[in-house]
């Protein structure tokens, strides 16, 4: 189900009320709905990817013990290479045989010979990429003896599969969810509340402003017969579609946690108001920074630590190359991850990489030099989208290239609704810059002006709830 | 808990009410000027016609496909022109005309071979055109839907509603060629008359042989046959005028929904491919008739009503011609 | 060394690596009371310690600390 839907509201609003009054304050029956409910969810799009997340689950679990029983390091590293090579490996299985099979027959034809694999049909399970990571979290920090075993089954199980965060992340760190998951969760008005008012500004990112943006962008890069400037343009929605798709999700999941009285993983914090590559992605899809940095990036960097700033370099390209290749199977997202490695190494080596830039959330408006930063980053970062988007690199390098063709522009209007859409979002999201979520509007007094907003944001997506653009409502990041 | 409940209600009603306020209650001029305002004359023709009218009704084919008067005069019975649009679904055309037929009256059913196929259950249930229909025009109608078709126009109620107050402050000039007063007093479509074509018509693909039939539709039929036998009423279907090439493209399909249709007691009443037409007598669409199509047309169904045994009858039946002659003199 | 003496020098390091005047550890300090001690500029710091105790830490033993005190105790450790 998706979380903008008619069966997924008919699921929750029966689950909800059946998570807070039957037997409330039984942790066992909260945490059995839990599961039952994350499993269904899941199995909604077919019953087969159940199982595969159901088993990957009690395989880890079990792991986790061994991983925690064995005394010596040694033997301890060797399991749990072993549960990270089942894993990944089926993961690659999944995601990348395709692409491994296409990759080689094109060297294999490259090199003058016939190519003779054939891409196997595999169908990709849903959030793979996101429970595989999530399971590897959980093995890696029991190693690393951050993390006791989980030692119920049902809070493990229900840790992996968590329906909020199942389809497309926050990428949880169990520290934060098992916990939640052994305490009974008390029902709080105050966070109830919050957490509708988050679905709200998820809601209202997803159905007004990205998939009004998906229409544009599709038309700015569906014709070959537009001035380039309307592939800037296209590229500059499609930054907008990308980041109020995915955001708005995650304030969805987020919301939608809280409702049921658990706290997961902030994922987004705006993202373009960062000044330079690295406080983007201090802010841009959190929990994968957050994993990236503390498995992948962090074992590098101490590895290479004897380069100095080379040793810096090649750990953040490790870590951009991975972060590409769990984007996708194709040399597109190799790409765009190899370039935004790439933007950090002025930081690396002028030693800025790890100098925090906060701006005052006192300030009213940026400073001239805080918004050409922002602009520039930014400007960095759609320029690394169109590869990110793109089918493969030549039609990137295509795109790129018909940035400056030239054509009449006749056909082409800017679309002033969304645009308005657009920078309402930004400027509501830079006031609320220091909140939790752009509709964080508790704390204002005035109860007629803060149901105005909420009836008015209802209407405005229920006006665009439908009416043609069905095809925009799946989310971008629902395929890694 | 309750608390919470509580204020999502109020919201939920805050948001509710004012949308179904609109949606029932804000008058909707555009449709009213529109195809779908050319019901309302269609209904007021059904309410003052006499027992023993010959009824067509069907979609656009049938709108665009007849003149009314040539067949009044040939066949000597009255008869009404109440076909509007195929957008209304096949179930709706047949469910809104029900409430107006009388003793003797003759039903002839036109719609596009479509209507009949399992593609999609528009042709059945209804597209985005029903939604001004039913909350403007024909509301009694709204009892007769059901869920799947609630389902179906659910997606075009929204911006129905978002149309309808953009009207009340943007007066939206309607000059589509498709609208009420392209209707003359028979309720034949005649604005396209004067017009040309200027595209070329492509052709419906070649069936691939392996498509079916939409099961809902001939059950549904047979349904109607027994309602309007109760009322001492006839029901016939006729085929539906069609382009040449398209009729030779699908011709596996239109075989099938004859067969269909003859092993339920609903044969059509003549050979479908005497309802092939070549491009010239075609407007814009492969189902759609220019004037001298429509000439063409309705004097193939005369010739083929004349067969059926109904009209035989409300021929020789003296009451009904003097009843015809009156009609006529008014 | 003693914890104290190993205390003030990690504070030049911090200071001198994170170019932050203002830094004033105690043993309990962890990376949140520290502002600029993040992750990512943790292997600065561990290079920089590496370097002035001329000593040499353990991948795990780099990751395992959880404040200031167990950071001395590695640094002691490897000094006996």
């Amino acid at each position: 189900m998706l979380f903008n839907s008619i069966p997924f509201l008919l699921f929750f609003s029966i689950f909800f009320i059946l998570y807070w009054i039957l037997l409330p304050e039984n942790l066992r029956i909260q945490n059995l709905l839990i599961l039952g409910g994350s499993y269904v969810f899941y199995c909604w799009f077919s019953w087969k990817l159940g199982l595969i997340i159901l088993s990957y689950s009690i395989i880890a679990f079990y792991f986790g013990f061994y991983i925690h029983k064995t005394p010596d390091l040694k033997l301890k590293t060797r399991i749990l290479h072993i549960g990270v090579i089942f894993y990944v490996m089926s993961l690659a299985y999944f995601k990348y045989l395709n692409f491994f099979i296409s990759s080689l027959n094109s060297a294999v034809q490259f090199s003058g010979h016939t190519p003779n694999l054939h891409t196997l049909n595999i169908i990709l399970p849903l959030g793979i990429s996101f429970f595989t990571f999530r399971i590897l979290s959980y093995l890696f920090d029991i190693r690393n003896g951050k993390l006791e075993p989980a030692t119920d089954l049902v809070i493990f199980l229900s840790y992996v599969a968590f329906f909020p965060s199942l389809v497309a992340g926050p990428i949880d760190k169990p520290q934060l969810l098992i916990p939640q998951l052994q305490k009974s969760r008390v029902f709080s008005y105050v966070k109830a509340a919050d957490g509708l008012r988050q679905i709200l500004w998820g809601l209202f990112k997803k159905i007004v402003v990205a998939n009004n943006a998906a229409g544009v962008v599709d038309f700015a890069f569906g014709s070959n017969r537009l001035h380039g400037f309307v592939l800037i343009y296209g590229a500059f929605f499609y930054a907008i579609e990308i980041y109020a798709d995915f955001s708005g999700y995650s304030d969805m999941a987020l919301g939608i946690a809280k409702l049921l009285g658990f706290q997961i993983t902030v994922n987004f914090n705006n993202p373009y108001f960062s000044q330079n590559i690295a406080d983007f992605w201090r802010r841009w899809h959190i929990s994968l920074t957050s994993w990236l940095t503390e498995y992948i990036f962090t074992p590098a960097s101490i590895a290479f630590r004897d380069l100095g700033k080379a040793g810096s370099i090649m750990a953040i390209l490790i870590t951009f190359l991975v972060s590409g290749l769990w984007h996708g199977a194709n040399w597109t997202f190799v790409a765009w991850g190899l370039l935004h490695g790439c933007y950090f190494i002025p930081l690396i080596l002028m030693g800025k990489m790890n100098k925090k830039k906060s701006i005052d959330p006192a300030q009213f408006l940026p400073s001239l030099r805080e918004a050409i930063n922002m602009m520039a980053t930014f400007v960095l970062v759609m320029f690394t989208l169109i590869m990110f988007k793109a089918d493969s690199i030549k039609s990137a390098a295509n795109t790129y290239i018909n940035i400056f063709r030239i054509y009449p522009f006749s056909d082409f209007k800017v679309d002033i609704p969304l645009l308005i859409y657009t920078l309402s979002m930004l400027a509501i999201e830079w006031f609320h810059r220091d909140r939790n979520h752009g509709l964080d509007i508790a704390r204002i007094n005035n109860m007629t002006f803060r149901w105005t907003i909420y009836v008015g944001f209802v209407f405005l997506i229920l006006f665009f709830i439908v009416g043609g653009e069905h095809k925009n409502n799946a989310f971008i990041y629902m395929k890694f | 808990m309750k608390k919470l409940l509580v204020k999502i209600s109020i919201l939920i009603g805050i948001v509710a009410v004012p949308l179904l306020l609109c949606l029932f209650f804000l008058p909707d001029p555009k449709s009213r000027k529109g195809l779908d305002g050319a019901l309302i004359d269609k209904h007021i023709l059904l309410e003052k016609s006499k027992p023993a009218t010959i009824i067509l009704i069907g979609g656009s084919n049938a709108g665009m496909g007849f003149k009314t008067q040539i067949m009044k005069d040939s066949l000597k019975l009255p008869v009404i022109n109440a076909a509007v649009s195929g957008w209304f679904g096949l179930k709706f055309i047949i469910n809104d005309v029900k409430t107006y037929i009388k003793k003797n009256d003759l039903i002839v059913l036109c719609v596009p071979y479509t209507s009949f196929e399992n593609t999609t259950d528009n042709d059945f249930i209804g597209n985005s055109l029903l939604v001004p229909v039913l909350f403007d025009v024909s509301p009694k109608a709204i009892i007769n839907l059901d869920y799947p078709e609630f389902k179906r126009i659910a997606p075009f109620i929204a911006p129905y509603i978002l149309a309808k107050i953009k009207q009340v402050f943007i007066k939206d000039e309607f000059d589509g060629l498709y609208r009420r007063d392209g209707f003359n007093q028979d309720g034949d479509f005649t604005a396209h008359y004067s017009l040309i074509r200027t595209l070329k018509l492509k052709p419906q693909p070649k069936c691939l042989g392996s498509e079916g039939l939409n099961s809902k539709v001939i059950p549904f039929l047979v349904n109607f046959k027994q309602y309007v036998i109760a009322k001492g009423a006839t029901f016939v279907i006729l085929p539906p005028s069609i382009q040449s090439a398209s009729f030779n493209n699908q011709v596996f399909i239109i075989n099938k929904i004859d067969s269909a249709l003859k092993v339920n007691n609903l044969a059509f009443i003549s050979p479908t491919l005497r309802y092939k037409f070549e491009d010239r007598y075609l407007y814009d669409f492969i189902y759609h008739l220019n004037s001298e199509g429509a000439e063409l047309n309705t004097r193939l169904a005369i010739t083929d009503l004349l067969k059926v045994k109904a009209v035989k009858k409300m021929k020789s039946d003296d009451t009904i011609q003097r009843q015809f002659h009156i009609h006529r003199v008014q | 060394m003693q914890k104290e003496e190993i205390l003030n020098q990690l504070n030049i390091i911090f200071i001198d690596t994170l170019d932050n005047p203002d830094i004033n550890l105690s043993f309990h300090s962890t990376a949140n009371d520290v502002e600029d001690w993040d992750s990512l500029n943790h292997i600065q710091l561990v290079v920089a310690i590496e370097k002035h105790f001329k000593i040499r830490f353990t991948s795990q033993e780099i990751q395992s600390w959880k404040n200031i005190d167990e950071m001395i105790g590695s640094i002691q450790r490897k000094q006996v």
